[in-house]
């Protein structure tokens, strides 16, 4: 029975979570009927529309005597989220079919030469389109509906993908290394600094092809600070063009989404396909050592050495290009405020909200990144409407800081 | 066991990480004589979850740190209020280095003030890495390659096994105003690391028969099996030392249960695929073919089978599944009553997710329909919730009209 199997979910539930598709952005308010509701419910329509492809349209809004309110910010999420993250797909699924084919003219030409430098580098390409393919499913995951057991949705599977991914990252260049004594150890007699050369400039080219195609897309600095205006004019005029009926809720949000880095919006899109620019990004970096070490072993074939120098250099050089990422995945796998968010400041902003007297138990941490989730505990002066307390905290919390998923228990 | 505390605590309390311990938080575990008081288990759980959590746990009998103390072993019960004030903010900013001295005198304080699990890790982990480093040498030196990969493969696993010991120790630190949890996350996430790391192995092993079995080439060397007989001997000493958790399918009742299991089977691991060498070379020297292929293909599946539920359990903590020691079957009982009584009108967005195995956080949605009966409400599904032993839960509730 379906009630048995989801005891958690119930029906209505059912219908709540398939508006956001994303499976997580709830926030559905109960506010008297307002000149608010009516006006968000059209473009609402509108974008549930613009989403029906992959996924089935489901009965929308009950439409009872309550009056839901989604808030703007959310809705443009959900459309530009979809939008991307189809976008990321074809982008992914693009690298992996040109992957195959060179890791496949790689073999014929490794086979014909009897080079074994060739098989390796192929056998190297193979684990990179395995760390595609983990970021392809996660993107394809990610957008699963949530479940009893999974209830907030599958997004984390992104950063789990993402930080799989980099330990493939690392598993390679530990293998490079291993493999530069291998020859150092055995193939004493002959290196061929020539042979080595050849399939590292290929190697580079096809890398670097890839990285300009890639990094046309995206900025370098998604997990830097830095703030970056264009994409945050990109972000007012999706916000004018998908809203233009959502007057109310347009004032004064513009001035306040500046207090949130607009890098975050880029980040919302990347970490899956950052995980793919890395897995490039270090095979490039390693060519550019090996490339070195055959230039210079044919040059002068009695300098073996330089092999494992240059490669033990590139690949620490490699290496350090994944410690950003790391980072990001470790600090939402351990449940930290996000490092955008200044917990004082949101505290005391809530403070500051009237009918509050007291904020605490507060924990900000995310999902993935870009969706965040808020609890706390407030202390509502005596007489404050709890309706309205929740109702502007979650204003607050939404318009500055983007975290649309807010839980506060009025005491 | 930390408890969501309020990040405010952080400024009252005496006990908070101080900025520049990067040492990473000792405070609880230099004092033999609360040893007891690291079980979670003594921790009251019966706290009362209806009162506003502003005073917390007055059980706790944990210690505090002099502000200035840097080498000097922690002084108990003397904490500067002004100062913790101003240096709260410093301290999550200074938390992420570990500068090199640091973590030379941070091995001396885990020698010296570990639990039994932490040493007994450190000593295996240096015994690991002496001998990967003479293997490696002698590996180098003679130039056999088997030697060499034998010792990546190890100084990899001690990487692996610095981590675990890493997370045992930096998990008692206490919830900061970044950390809002805490830090016993990391336990989860290195066990998490170390089953991945298993999965790897795995499959190399499996990549390794296959490519033994196109070869097939079986070349005897002997200098390997010197190698992993002793392997398998330092392995084997790890898992006496941690025979508790030699199990597949453990059940988690403390955070720290799963970084242990992890450590265990990374043992157990290590020390099935050296016998599996063995194995297959004593059978080559028996004249049986294709011993190597079936040696390793049959280590690599049982590798694969060890760590599965490991891996499976820490990555649903991960990825914020439901708690699995909570059956559903409970979790819609309480559901069931909560919108059985008379104000509910409807229960939303019941979220249930494990900070660390025993710890469950969770959040739920109410429509209510009178206004006068908030407090009420909100003691009632607490409570409910209270005997599933979930005692972190935020009850939003939305009058409606």
């Amino acid at each position: 029975m379906d009630h048995e199997k989801d005891p958690i979910l119930r029906f209505k539930d059912q219908m709540k979570i398939e508006l956001p598709l994303v499976s997580e952005e709830n926030t559905v308010i109960l506010i008297p009927v307002d000149s608010k509701c009516f006006s968000v419910s059209t473009s609402l329509q509108e974008n549930i529309d613009l989403e029906s492809k992959e996924r089935q349209k489901s009965a929308l809004l009950p439409v009872e005597s309550k009056c839901f309110y989604v808030s703007s910010s959310l809705q443009e999420n959900i459309t530009l989220e979809s939008k991307e993250r189809q976008k990321s797909a074809t982008q992914l699924s693009g690298l992996i079919i040109f992957y195959l084919m060179v890791i496949l003219v790689e073999i014929i030409g490794g086979m014909k030469a009897n080079s074994l430098a060739v098989l390796t580098d192929a056998a190297h390409l193979l684990t990179d389109v395995a760390g595609f393919s983990i970021s392809l499913f996660t993107v394809w995951a990610s957008a699963w509906k949530a479940t009893s057991y999974h209830s907030f949705g599958f997004s984390r599977l992104e950063v789990l993908g993402a930080l799989i991914s980099v330990q493939l990252i690392w598993l390679i260049s530990v293998l490079l290394i291993y493999e530069s004594l291998d020859r150092l150890l055995h193939d004493k007699k002959e290196v061929n600094g020539a042979l080595m050369f050849a399939v590292a400039a290929f190697g580079f080219v096809i890398n670097l092809i890839i990285v300009l195609w890639l990094g046309h897309d995206h900025s370098h600095h998604v997990f830097g600070d830095d703030h970056h205006h264009h994409h945050h004019h990109h972000h007012h005029h999706e916000h004018h063009h998908d809203h233009d009926s959502n007057k109310p809720c347009d004032l004064g949000k513009e001035d306040e989404t500046s207090l949130v880095p607009s890098s975050t919006k880029k980040k919302i899109l990347n970490i899956n396909l950052q995980g793919a620019y890395l897995h490039v990004m270090t095979d490039l970096i390693q060519s550019v050592g090996v490339m070195i070490a055959g230039g210079v072993i044919w040059l002068k074939p009695k300098w073996l050495i330089i092999d494992l120098l240059c490669t033990l250099v590139f690949s620490t050089l490699a290496l350090s290009t994944t410690l950003p990422m790391l980072r990001v995945v470790f600090d939402i796998l351990m449940g930290r405020t996000p490092r955008n968010i200044n917990i004082e400041i949101l505290e005391s902003g809530i403070k500051g909200i009237d009918g509050v007297e007291d904020v605490h138990d507060l924990h900000v941490w995310a999902i993935t990144v870009g969706k965040l989730v808020l609890s706390c505990h407030v202390v509502a002066k005596p007489g404050a409407e709890s309706r309205e307390i929740i109702s502007k905290i979650r204003d607050y919390c939404e318009r500055t800081y983007k975290i649309h998923q807010i839980t506060v228990q009025i005491e | 066991m930390e408890k969501n505390k309020s990040f405010k605590y952080y400024s009252q309390e005496p006990d908070s990480p101080h900025p520049w311990n990067a040492d990473l938080g000792f405070t609880n575990s230099s004092d033999r004589r609360y040893a007891f008081s690291r079980q979670p288990s003594f921790i009251q759980s019966t706290r009362d979850p209806q009162t506003p959590n502003f005073s917390n746990d007055s059980t706790k009998p944990f210690l505090s740190r002099n502000v200035s103390s840097i080498d000097i072993p922690p002084e108990f019960y003397t904490f500067d209020h002004a100062k913790e004030g101003v240096l709260q903010f410093k301290g999550s900013a200074a938390a992420d280095k570990l500068s090199g001295l640091d973590s030379v005198l941070w091995v001396f304080r885990v020698m010296r003030t570990g639990n039994r699990q932490m040493k007994r890790l450190l000593i295996m982990i240096s015994l690991n890495v002496a001998y990967s480093t003479a293997e490696l040498a002698i590996g180098l030196f003679t130039g056999r390659i088997g030697l060499v990969s034998d010792a990546f493969h190890l100084t990899f696993g001690c990487g692996l096994l610095t981590f675990s010991l890493f997370a045992m120790a930096a998990s008692r630190r206490k919830p900061d105003s970044v950390y809002t949890y805490g830090y016993q996350r990391l336990e989860v996430l290195s066990a998490f690391t170390n089953a991945l790391f298993l999965l790897f192995l795995s499959f190399s092993l499996a990549v390794e028969a296959l490519h033994a079995f196109i070869q097939d080439e079986s070349e005897h060397k002997h200098y390997l099996i010197v190698s992993a007989v002793a392997n398998l001997l330092v392995n084997l000493l790890g898992v006496w030392f941690f025979r508790n958790y030699a199990r597949v399918n453990l059940a988690y009742r403390k955070p720290e249960d799963m970084n242990y299991h992890s450590v265990c089977l990374h043992v157990l691991a290590d020390s099935i695929r050296s016998a599996g060498l063995i194995l297959a070379s004593w059978f080559l020297s028996l004249g049986v073919s294709n011993a190597e292929v079936l040696c390793l293909g049959l280590v690599s599946v049982a590798v694969f089978m060890l760590v599965m539920p490991l891996f499976k359990a820490s990555g649903g903590i991960l990825l914020q599944m439901a708690p699995p020691n909570i059956s559903t079957s409970a979790l819609g009982k309480c559901w069931r009553q909560i919108v059985s009584h008379e104000d509910v009108t409807e229960v939303s967005q019941a979220r249930f997710w494990e900070l660390v195995p025993g710890h469950v956080v969770g959040s739920i949605w109410l429509q209510v329909k009178k206004e006068m009966n908030d407090r009420r409400i909100q003691e009632y599904v607490h409570s409910l919730y209270h005997d599933l032993g979930i005692h972190d839960l935020t009850v939003q509730t939305d009058n409606y009209v």
